[in-house]
């Protein structure tokens, strides 16, 4: 049973929800929120198939998900896309915690520099340590 | 029997010396203490930030605040994989590189950082890894749009 799989899959569809509420206020940059959210749909779907390789069922996403505050302007859609990708870096690189399998591995880790260059481009500031605001990190 | 006393004695000695010798490389001012070897990761960060130090140098005011930024990232990166010393003493001079070649730089320490992550059997040093891989790849996109 591993709860990083669930936690990660989680994670992306909160990105997805994310993406589609913010897509549409973003003046610039729509074709990058597009691919990224096409990114992300394939990634839900890449952890989703490996629960089910694992014997366990996927957990559905939820109805709605709480954002940290409006999304009406481009600045607040940057904002929330930028917060959603590092806030994905967490649960991400916490798969090379439990996932032994190379090829799981080597997709966190990809996943886990593109959620830091995903926020960077939104707006994150650059850190040596790439890690969402108010939480511990790891190191 | 001399001679086998005399190895003996020999041996004890050997073995003192050997029991000295962590103690005598812990000792920074012993002029005879081998300077640490860094491992493939820390080697990595240390040529980057030499690399920086010579950019910085040549750099305009903005560009080197950027590059001074990124090179603190990197002595951060250099401190959280075990490496104390401070890291520019032992290199020789390093010529200053264009942007790109810092790119190019950053690419390639970001993908062996990525690689030695998957690898990487110890938990903790696994996320560290890939979060220095990362990191490093946001250095290479802010160098692209510089």
């Amino acid at each position: 049973m591993s709860e990083t799989l669930g936690a990660a899959l989680a994670g992306e569809y909160a990105a997805i929800y994310a993406y589609g509420r913010a897509g549409g206020r973003l003046r610039t940059g729509q074709d990058v929120a597009l691919a990224q959210l096409s990114r992300h749909r394939t990634d839900r779907d890449q952890l989703r198939a490996w629960l089910i390789a694992d014997g366990q069922q996927p957990e559905p996403p939820a109805p709605a998900y709480q954002l940290p505050g409006p999304v009406t302007t481009d600045t607040q859609a940057r904002a929330l896309l930028a917060t959603v990708q590092l806030r994905l870096i967490p649960v991400l690189v916490a798969l090379l915690t439990d996932q032994t399998d190379e090829a799981r591995r080597r997709w966190a880790v990809r996943a886990v520099r593109r959620a830091a260059t995903s926020a960077q481009g939104w707006g994150a500031t650059g850190q040596a340590f790439p890690w969402p605001e108010g939480l511990a990190p790891p190191v | 029997m001399t001679d086998r006393r005399h190895v003996l004695q020999m041996g004890a000695l050997a073995a003192v010396a050997l029991a000295a010798a962590p103690a005598c490389s812990e000792d920074a001012d012993e002029p005879d203490a081998p300077p640490p070897v860094p491992d493939a990761q820390q080697s990595e960060e240390i040529a980057l930030i030499a690399a920086y130090d010579a950019a910085i140098a040549t750099a305009g005011p903005a560009r080197a605040a950027e590059y001074q930024r990124i090179r603190d990232e990197h002595a951060a990166h250099l401190r959280a994989l075990g490496w104390e010393a401070p890291p520019a003493t032992t290199q020789s001079p390093t010529p200053p590189a264009s942007v790109r070649a810092l790119r190019r730089a950053e690419i390639g320490a970001g993908r062996s950082h990525a690689a030695a992550a998957v690898r990487e059997t110890d938990q903790e040093r696994a996320q560290l890894l890939a979060l220095i891989a990362a990191s490093e790849s946001q250095h290479a996109s802010a160098l692209a749009a510089l």
